[in-house]
Formats: C-alpha cells, structure tokens, sequence
C-alpha cells in the first residue's frame, strides 16, 4: 500500500516541503529509500525499525520503497525518521492515513522508540505556515519554539507508541498553548555595568551612539585602559529586541543547534559573540561541510565583538568584508551553497602598536614594526568602520573616583527612544536600523542644511574620504540626530560623526 | 576433515528441512544450485517464498552458526533467489530469508525468521 507524509527539510536557513512516499509491496525483501538522502537519512532505517518494534508495533520485512519527494534536493539529517515511521505505519493500516497526512511531521527516533529534538524546527514551521499547513506533530522539546506563531496546532510528541495511539484515534495529544514573547535585556545577562567603567566618557558617548544605529566601531587605545569591559558593557546598552529580530535570530541558532542560546523555544536578547582571535575563516563567516552559520550568522541583529584585532588571522579578517556591506553572507560548498543572513554590529578593539603605547609616550616600537601591525588591518576593512574610537590612559583621580557614572538603564532607555524612531521610520522597509540603510534610504533619511553640507565636503576633501566613508558618516549622523530627538540632521551631528572618522588619519598614514 | 564437514553439514540440512516441515512450511527444493551459487533450502510457509541458510556447528564456541552468513553470503543469496523467482514468475510473491542455526552437540535447532535483506554488494 501507498501513504504519503508531510514533512519538511532544510539548506541553510531556508526550509522546503518534503513528501515522504512509503510503498510496501510484495517481492524480495529490500528497504530502499530514494530521494538524495546522506547517510544520516539512510541510517533512518535502522532507528525506524527498532522504535517500531520496541513500541510493540509491526514492522514488515517486505520490499519497502521510501521516495523522499523532491527527488533532486539533498536531503540531510535524522529529521525524517518520525515521518519514515509514520508512513510505514500508514502503509500497513496501522493507522488512518488520511488523519496522519493532515500533518507536517519530523523528528528523529531512538531505538527503544522515544523521539528526540532536532535542529532547524522554526525556520520549518514558519515555511509551514507561509504554505498554509496549520497542524504540525514534532518532538516536544522542539515544540515550544513552534508554539510564539499564530494559527497553528502544535503536537508535541515523546514516543513513537503515543503518536501511534493518536493517529489511531486513541488517544489525544493536547496542542500546545501558544506562548507570548517577552524580551530579557542583555543588563540581565551578566553584561558589565557603565557605571563601574570609571573615565572614558568619550568611548562611552560614541558606543552609545554606535548601539543606537547599529554601527560598526573601532577601540584603539594601549593596554589596561578599559577596551575590552567597555565592548562588554555594550551588551547592556543594546536595544530591546523586537519579536521580528528574534525570530530572524532564533532561526540561525535553531539551525546551528545551538540550544543554549535558545531560551524556552527562542532567543530573547541580543547575541553577543566574541570569537577567539585564533578563529578559522570558516568560524567566523561560516562554512564546513555542511556550510553551517559563523560567528558573523550567529551575531545576526546583535555584536560581533574581536578583541585584537590585527592578532586575528587576516584572511579571516578580510572574509568578512563582504558580509559587513551587504548583512548576508553566501558560502558556497561542493554540496550546498547557502545564504546566512550576517547583519551585526562590529565593535573591534585594538592597540596602537606591538607594545600598545604608541601616541601615549614610552613606545618601544620601531616604526617598521608599526606599521607592519597597523597593516594587518587592511583599508577596505577600515573604511567599514564606521566609527574610530581612541581610548586613553585614564589619571589616578578618575580612577579613584567614587560619585558614580551613569548606568547602564539610563543609557540604555536613550538607546531605546533613538531605536523607536528608527522602526517607525523604516516600518515599510525590511530593515531594523540606521546602519542597515541602503542607498536609496539615505538619499530620503538623510539630507542636511547646508551647514551640515559645507562640513561633509570640507571632510570629504581634507580625509580623502570615499563615497563609501561619506554615506557611512551620513548614516552615524542620523544616528546621533536620532538620539538628539531631531528630525533633520544638523550640522552639529555631521561634526560629531565627522570626528569619529578621523582616527585612521592619525595611525594608517 | 573437508568431506567429513560434509557430512556434517548434509545431516544438518536434513534436520533443519525437517524441523521446518513440522512448523507447517511446504519444501520447494533443496541444494538450488545455479552458477550465481547455492540455496541450502527453498521452502513455503503459507504465501511466502522463504530461501533459507542453513548453518550446522558443534556448538558455538567459535561464534554462533548464524555469524556465518556473511554479507557476501547473503548477497549470494539474493542473486540466486532472484534466479528461482524469475524462472518460476513469483517476483510479485512475498519473499522470505532465513536462516537456520544446527548445534550437533545439543541436537539443538535455532530459526531464525526474516534474518536479512535483500543484498546485491
């Protein structure tokens, strides 16, 4: 007999529908399953075989021919086993087939028939949806990342036997509860508080203003002077997370598996990734076999964060050139090429020089040896930078100084108003922040008076700056102008934003 | 030695052939031999063709009986069943192999059903 299951599967972050076409007829006994499957899906037979009998169900030796539709993609992982199991169930009138084919079903098996998670469940049930399916059956620890979308039946189910008794009509599952988002700000993820960061006010004016708009930012500064807790304490200024963001974000770490990111079925604040400098290209932009998501994926809508960044490997550094402008990143395998959404926020720190005093005094470096640490940072890398921040060495008063700083809250509820105005400004557009502007955005955002207009064009010309450099500091202008609570730009933001280019000046030349 | 494993495993045959008769299976043929190789047993057990192995031993100090059947045995198998099925038009029947263990020892005989798959590598 035929059954058919729905079932879904994955390349990258994008899911498709699969049909799972069970055909058990007489003949020599053989279990084939076609379709493109790896050698996970075709293991499947094995799994699927002792859940059915170790769940007191019947499997036949008979010649079992499994299609999984469409034929020409690579299908991959262990995803199938649930629907492989429930067709074959379906085949042999085990169940009612027209019930069990109301459903999308995945989920891997275990030998003594329990189901177990797999990864990828919300980019599958949103495509589901998008497709018109509204009952899903699926593992019950995936289940809760189903549950935050409307107008769905979820199921979650534990054992093969219970998903037998419910599509015999035995028993029921009960659907899931649909469940409300609530954001957790990174302050209550352990980020560093501003307030203990003593001095520095500058650095920290320009992270406010770089986490309002979402811009890139270089620290440089020497040793000991607070670049690393301040790209730390970033973390607890980022702006609240929006549902839309994260479920951009779930989706990443849901295909990565990476469960501990994953709070209660979704991410609920801003990822913050600091990858060692020892990373592989492969790490930070992404690839392996299977072209997972990098670090750069993995930061989507929130900070990558290198600390020291010339020590980074520097065509690692120069992989991620790309993904910087366009917020995706393509990776191409023999297999698969994919395209991982990669729109973070890079806060990079850095010292002036090997020793780290250079500009402060006492540099023991000779010049060669400069410039040859400033060189491992390309300039099309640095002219992605949106902002240049010198950290100085802090006095002994500021140090010692106990009338405390402002906090984090504080600065963060300033971020959240610059945020506000950014998603009412960009509502029609898919895009969450000022950095992310396009050049047709920046042509109706960003307009100047003609103050503002003297000034860029004085910069443009003294900096040598690029066309790129000029709609970037366009871009952090309207940040500041946001967080000014000004609709126009002013030739005060164009000044400030100005400034944070120059730094390149003083060590690149 | 070589002619009195012979015996041994003819004697073998026998029991097992005789063991399955009495479990209502119908005897088809035995030591099917074509160029692909040789079946031990060839039997009907209601509508199914079952092919079956059969391995005789003292006893299994030396692994079971059933450990015998290697993947190339079980290829060899399948080539010749596929053989008996065609030249007797039952490719749409169900299909069957198993394998018998026989312990001379014990007098013991272990069926085994729906032992593998259908093999060709």
């Amino acid at each position: 007999m035929l059954a058919r299951i729905i079932s879904y599967g994955l390349i990258g972050i994008s899911a498709f529908k699969v049909d799972v076409e069970v055909d058990i007829s007489n003949g020599m006994p053989v279990f084939e399953i076609v379709g493109l499957p790896d050698a996970a899906v075709k293991e499947s037979r094995e799994r699927v075989r002792s859940a059915l009998r170790n769940s007191g169900l019947r499997f036949f030796n008979q010649r079992t021919t499994i299609n999984l539709a469409p034929g020409d993609v690579r299908k991959e992982g262990t995803l199938y086993d649930l629907s492989i199991a429930v067709g074959l169930l379906a085949a042999t009138g085990q169940i009612d087939p027209e019930f069990a084919s109301s459903f999308v079903i995945f989920g891997e098996l275990s030998l003594n028939g329990g189901i177990r998670p797999v990864s990828g469940t919300l980019p599958m049930v949103m495509e589901a949806k998008k497709q018109g399916f509204t009952r899903i059956l699926l593992p019950a620890e995936n289940a809760e990342e189903a549950a935050y979308l409307d107008g769905l039946e979820v199921y979650p189910a534990k054992t093969l036997f219970e998903v037998h008794q419910f599509l015999s009509h035995y028993t029921e599952i009960k659907p899931m509860e649909r469940l409300t988002w609530a954001f957790s700000a990174n302050a209550e993820a352990g980020a560093v508080d501003f307030s203990l960061i003593k001095g520095q006010e500058g650095a920290k004016r320009a992270l406010e203003i770089a986490a309002a708009g979402g811009h890139n930012i270089l620290l440089i500064g020497p040793p000991g002077t607070g670049k690393t807790m301040l790209a730390r304490a970033t973390n607890g200024i980022l702006p609240d997370l929006t549902f839309e963001e994260a479920l951009e974000i779930t989706k990443i770490h849901s295909v990565a598996g990476n469960t501990r990111e994953i709070e209660r079925g979704i991410v609920r604040n801003r990822p913050f990734r600091a990858p060692h400098l020892s990373a592989s290209t492969a790490a930070l932009a992404g690839g392996g076999t299977r072209a997972n998501p990098g670090e750069i994926s993995l930061a989507h809508n929130g900070v990558l964060f290198l600390d020291e960044l010339p020590e980074f490997r520097q065509d690692s550094l120069e992989a991620l050139r790309q993904p910087l402008e366009d917020g995706i990143v393509t990776i191409s395998r023999a297999n698969a090429t994919v395209t991982y959404p990669a729109n973070f926020m890079l806060i990079a720190a850095m010292n002036p020089c090997p020793c780290g005093h250079y500009g402060t005094g006492e540099c023991h470096c000779t010049p060669p040896q400069i410039s040859r640490y400033l060189g491992r940072i390309s300039g099309p890398f640095l002219d992605r930078m949106d902002m240049q921040v010198e950290i100085g060495p802090i006095t002994y008063d500021q140090l010692t100084d106990e009338s405390s700083a402002e906090d984090s809250n504080s600065i963060r509820a300033r971020v959240n108003a610059a945020r506000a105005i950014q998603k009412e400004r960009f509502k029609n557009e898919p895009i969450h922040c000022n950095a992310e502007m396009d050049t047709r955005l920046l042509r109706k955002h960003c307009k100047t008076d003609s103050r503002g207009d003297m000034i860029l064009r004085q910069a443009y010309n003294a900096m040598g700056l690029s066309a790129r450099g000029n709609s970037r500091i366009l871009k952090v202008a309207r940040s500041i102008a946001d967080l000014d609570g000004s609709e126009s730009i002013k030739a005060q933001h164009i000044a400030e934003a100005v400034q944070y280019r120059s730094l390149d000046r003083k060590y690149w030349r | 030695m070589a002619d009195h494993n012979r015996t041994v495993g003819q004697a073998g045959e026998n029991l097992a052939c005789e063991y399955l008769q009495r479990h209502g299976m119908k005897k088809l043929a035995a030591r099917y031999r074509t160029r692909a190789g040789e079946i031990d047993l060839i039997m009907q057990d209601k509508d199914a063709i079952v092919f079956v192995e059969v391995k005789t031993r003292k006893n299994d100090r030396f692994g079971t009986p059933a450990e015998a059947v290697t993947r190339k045995k079980q290829a060899t198998i399948s080539r010749v069943a596929m053989q008996y099925l065609m030249l007797n038009g039952w490719e749409d029947r169900c299909v069957r192999f198993d394998v018998v263990e026989v312990y001379t020892e014990k007098l013991w005989v272990n069926h085994i059903k729906d032992a593998f798959y259908t093999r060709f590598d």
